[in-house]
């Protein structure tokens, strides 16, 4: 660094802490190299990382280091993949919304709940579980660590999300600091004398604070929906010779409506869970295989379901699906599974031990182990929003765009693991993930529990194999344009901008400059440079 | 009427657009085209009809290079000033004729359709391949069209499980001032089907309930779903007003009905006035949502005409609830709950004439628009969270009392309905009659018959002026109380009790599609 750049940068670490506190304000050079990192890779190294307690000195330090011409990040559980909060430059302030922890209010008589940025998905479980109530979309994988904020603003989604979809769906409005320090508020809470109890009196402001990967403001609050929670649940899962017999049954479970969620694993990805939630020793080595973020519960093991745990999915070349019934009765809920059973024989599936869905439901946010991959390698998972009668095309394009680097992934051990998501009626996700064995980054020493790593060997730095990835991911996010495939967690991969109409990016931009004049949030996210 | 100046200039271009034939110049079409079921607006310079998205975008420009403002307008059920033009220098655009519905796609569950279709007509179409819109229309959509609802915003058929209209948009195309078009969700990217809204940051709600503010919607996509197997419903009455919204409010937290809708002692009237008017079988479903005819051979229809005779006499306060399920076990489930809720509010079961009757014939002709003997009829709403209802409601009582002189003087009466959306709002919706010559809009949308049964008043300006009096005390009361609504219009204090910051952000949004301030002017507040 410059002797300007170090003085620009301590006058701008003086003002934060005159503004923050010192304990806010962290400028520790390994601390820094953490908040710059997420789960894939490595960003910039921020100037400073910023940990404000209260609303009031967020907005005055997100103003004041927008006003020095400093990038500003806002950052929540830290689990992204797709460089969604890594810095593009190095006069980068990044706000960890860590300490917005507190859930504001949970009415049950109104039946919404309010709650801070970085409040986790688990948090928030936890609180409602003991008065029946539920989020309709209730969190991710990586729920014990990612937030709220985050989520709203990368695209959160897997629980719930078959009946309920996304994040995006559920939040009735927000509290947002834009980029020069002023605080937006959204919703009916937007209103004097008015509770946040709905989203839509006029024109929606809160979409546009959605899935924006926080290029538009920083959020610091949101109020969601709730519903009670089902009282009755149903689990089933089926074995496919091929993806695109299970492909199709997902489909048609997914426009039926039946099922809350509704996941197929490719057969590697179904060993490695199969045995993890079937086989109690050795658990925590086999996880982390769901878009290599998932931990699967060992509680609620069935032992008499054994019987099916000596069978390779892999050799046999089979594809699970699995699915959540949930109802207000067993007699509705039997009634779903019956249909999905009809469903996946009519597509030649057979019954497996429903262990798997139900792990994932009795103990929905594991411990992250999985931000390693089972043979602590590390990964990179992509992901494409499809129509239904597309998916067969996008994943054959999958199959097609990896062909020609099969020969140099063997050889450097490169693999591919890939996840099928139903979204709501509408959409089909497909998610490939790659894993490669690779130095560790901070975050993947830092967020397993205590004693998972010694498990393993640290892998020694492994430029070419993490080059190669690179080029297959953006390959990939190059194809799922190419096909008009949806994806979230856009952060800095997906060519969001670019395939956009010249209308509606014009429109963004404008949006953009609305907000967010200097490019001073988040810069280079959606495109937006 | 004389046309505006600047106005015969712009006939020429909009004629070669969208042929003679749908240009209007005549004074009476522009007065009818410049007034809602309420009032009436400035009277606009010529209204057209364009047949295409693509007549629609060059219309726009025309007119709008012109210098003339453009106003969007769907079936014309508004009542809140949706799109009666703010000054005579205005375009009215009858969207009627989009009527095409662009793609059903059964495998990719979305319904693709131009502005002007209606609710009638899309789920005519969807009917007979077992799908529909999880919101599914309003009780007016005979008329009111599926552009015009996600502009105003609308609420009825689905709501209790799936919310208001603008909730089943997955997204949009939109025609800005400039004649350009926008699409948003996935159609704004290349290659894509427009199955999904969230891709980046949601520009699809920005033009939702906008009122026509921001731009028109020429084309909407939609979710689709599976019409639920089986129904089931329900009716129930409570003598007092406090545990039968409490009870309602319970139902809505469990997500039991599909729909629902209440009414209070004076609309129970409204409703047995109507009745008495009617002497068959054939009628008695007009009492109930202003519907027209029962169908032959319909097996409660002696049973609902038994009952028709009767079974409300005594009720005071009364909810209709629509259950849905994929098992007729579930949807009984469901109505075993509710009785279980209503009997824990201390109500009673009465017969289900009238739910079943509103999901046998969803949308029939409006004669409601005018009163049971011919009197004015004018909602407004509030939106409440559902603790806060009942209290809303005596504090509206409460208003009113302040006008009974008023009320006395010029014969208006008021009652309400309420109707819960989804699991976490109220709308309260007093309604005014009054005696005063009708609308074009009531002349024309009322059948022919039904108004041969009524009276029309004598133009009672008076009468109408107070109405207008009470209603703006009303709209402040609302404001005061938190409250939200639908069809904004340039009816609400939408701008006055709105956070600074998000109001910027929507003159700003409102600059940037529309700078020279003509789609609309004064809807939703913004000049």
């Amino acid at each position: 660094m410059n002797a300007d750049a170090q003085i620009r940068n301590d006058r701008i670490v003086e003002t934060l802490t005159n503004l923050l506190g010192k304990d806010a304000v962290i400028t520790d050079a390994e601390e820094r190299r953490f908040y710059s990192g997420d789960v894939y890779v490595e960003g910039e190294h921020c100037a400073a990382a910023i940990k404000p307690k209260d609303k009031a000195s967020l907005a005055a330090a997100v103003g004041a280091a927008t006003k020095a011409g400093y990038a500003v990040i806002g950052r929540g559980g830290g689990m992204s993949y797709t460089r969604g909060y890594t810095p593009i430059r190095p006069d980068t302030i990044t706000v960890d919304v860590g300490a917005f922890n507190r859930i504001v209010e949970i009415n049950e008589a109104d039946m919404y709940i309010t709650v801070e940025a970085g409040v986790t998905w688990k948090q928030i479980n936890d609180a409602l579980k003991p008065k029946g109530l539920r989020l309709p979309f209730f969190g991710t994988f990586s729920g014990i660590r990612a937030t709220v904020g985050g989520g709203l603003s990368q695209g959160a989604l897997f629980m719930g999300t078959a009946r309920y979809g996304q994040c995006a769906d559920i939040v009735l409005g927000l509290e947002v600091v834009l980029a020069d320090g002023t605080v937006l508020k959204t919703g009916q809470g937007a209103f004097k004398n008015a509770r946040p109890f709905y989203r839509t009196y006029g024109p929606d402001l809160t979409g546009l604070f959605v899935h924006d990967g926080g290029a538009f403001g920083v959020k610091t609050q949101a109020t969601l929906k709730l519903i009670r929670a089902p009282k009755h649940t149903g689990y089933a899962s089926y074995g496919f010779k091929g993806i695109d017999k299970a492909g199709a049954a997902l489909s048609e479970i997914a426009r039926s409506g039946i099922a809350e969620e509704a996941y197929i694993f490719d057969p590697e990805t179904t060993d490695k869970n199969f045995l993890a939630v079937n086989i109690r020793e050795d658990v925590k080595t086999l996880v982390g295989v769901v878009t290599g973020q998932a931990s699967i519960s060992t509680g609620l093991l069935e032992g008499a379901k054994l019987i099916m745990a000596g069978r390779s999915f892999a050799k046999e070349g089979v594809f699970s699906l699995h699915m959540v019934a949930a109802g207000r009765s067993e007699a509705a809920v039997d009634h779903d599974l019956a249909t999905a059973r009809e469903i996946a024989t009519k597509f030649g599936g057979e019954e497996m031990p429903n262990s798997i869905p139900k792990a994932v439901r009795g103990d929905p946010f594991k411990p992250l182990n999985g931000v390693l991959g089972p043979r602590g390698d590390r990964w990179a998972a992509m992901n494409a929003k499809v129509p239904h009668s597309d998916a067969m095309k996008i994943i054959s394009a999958g199959d097609a765009l990896l062909a020609p680097y099969r020969d140099r992934m063997k050889a450097m051990n490169i693999t591919v693991s890939r996840l099928f998501i139903a979204i709501d009626s509408y959409a089909f996700s497909y998610e490939p993930v790659l894993h490669w064995d690779d130095e560790w980054l901070p975050v993947h020493k830092r967020t397993p529990e205590p004693g998972y790593l010694s498990k393993f060997k640290e892998p020694a730095a492994n430029p070419a194999a993490r080059a190669l990835v690179e080029e297959i991911r953006l390959a990939f996010a190059k194809m799922f344009a190419e096909h008009g495939a949806s994806s979230n967690q856009i952060g800095k991969t997906y060519p969001y901008l670019d395939s956009l109409n010249p209308e509606t990016a014009k429109f963004v931009r404008g949006l953009k400059s609305m907000l967010d004049p200097g490019n001073h949030l988040n810069p280079g996210v959606l495109g937006l440079k | 009427m004389n046309l505006p100046d600047g106005a015969a200039g712009v006939i020429r271009s909009l004629t070669a657009i969208v042929g003679v034939d749908n240009v209007i110049t005549d004074s009476d079409e522009r007065l009818f085209y410049s007034s809602d079921v309420y009032a009436a607006g400035a009277t606009c310079a010529l209204a057209v009809k364009p047949g295409s998205v693509d007549e629609l975008a060059r219309s726009v420009k025309a007119a709008t290079d012109a210098g003339l403002a453009v106003v969007p307008r769907g079936g014309g059920m508004s009542y809140t000033g949706g799109y009666t033009p703010a000054k005579a220098d205005s375009v009215v655009f009858d969207l009627r004729r989009l009527d095409r519905i662009v793609a059903i796609n059964t495998a990719d569950m979305y319904v693709t359709v131009e502005a002007g279709v209606t609710w009638k007509a899309l789920n005519e179409a969807l009917k007979p391949k077992g799908l529909r819109t999880p919101f599914f229309g309003t009780l007016s959509g005979i008329h009111a069209t599926v552009g015009g609802s996600v502009s105003q915003g609308a609420l009825f058929f689905g709501s209790g499980h799936f919310g208001i209209a603008q909730e089943s948009v997955l997204g949009l195309k939109v025609v800005l001032a400039d004649g350009s078009i926008l699409p948003t969700g996935q159609a704004a990217h290349k290659n894509a089907k427009p199955f999904f809204r969230h891709y980046g940051p949601d520009l699809t709600g920005i033009f939702l309930g906008d009122t026509g503010a921001l731009g028109f919607k020429a084309e909407i996509t939609l979710r689709l779903m599976r019409i639920p197997a089986h129904a089931a419903y329900g009716s129930f009455a409570f003598n007092e007003m406090r545990p039968c919204i409490d009870a309602m409010a319970e139902i809505a937290r469990e997500q039991l009905a599909v729909e629902s809708v209440g009414f209070d002692p004076v609309l129970q009237s409204m409703r047995m006035r109507r009745e008495s008017l009617m002497k068959d079988v054939k009628t008695f479903a007009n009492v109930v949502t202003g519907q027209s005819s029962l169908a032959k051979g319909l097996v409660e229809g002696a049973k609902m005409a038994v009952a028709g005779r009767g079974f409300m006499d005594d009720v005071k306060y009364s909810f209709h609830l629509t259950y849905e399920d994929r098992t007729e076990a579930g949807a009984n489930e469901r109505l075993a709950a509710c009785r279980k809720i209503v009997a824990q509010f201390g109500g009673r079961e009465i017969e289900n004439t009238i739910p079943k009757a509103i999901r046998a014939y969803p949308f029939t002709p409006l004669n409601n628009m005018l009163g049971p003997l011919g009197e004015r009829w004018l909602p407004v709403h509030g939106i409440f969270p559902l603790s806060d209802t009942a209290d809303a409601i005596a504090k509206t009582h409460a208003l009113f009392d302040g006008f009974k002189a008023e009320c006395d003087a010029h014969r208006i009466e008021w009652g309400y309905m309420f109707t819960p959306i989804s699991t976490h709002a109220f709308v309260f919706e007093p309604v005014f009659y009054w005696p005063d010559q009708w609308m074009p809009v009531q002349r024309r949308t009322v059948e022919v018959t039904h108004q041969a049964k009524l009276t029309e008043s004598p133009a009672n300006a008076a009468a109408t002026a107070a109405v207008q009096k009470i209603k703006t005390a009303l709209c402040a009361h609302f404001a005061a109380l938190g409250a939200a609504h639908l069809q904004v219009g340039k009816a609400y204090h939408y701008r006055q009790n709105r956070d600074p910051q998000a109001w910027a952000l929507l003159e700003k949004i409102k600059t940037a599609v529309d700078p020279r301030r003509v789609v609309n002017p004064e809807s939703l507040g913004l000049s």
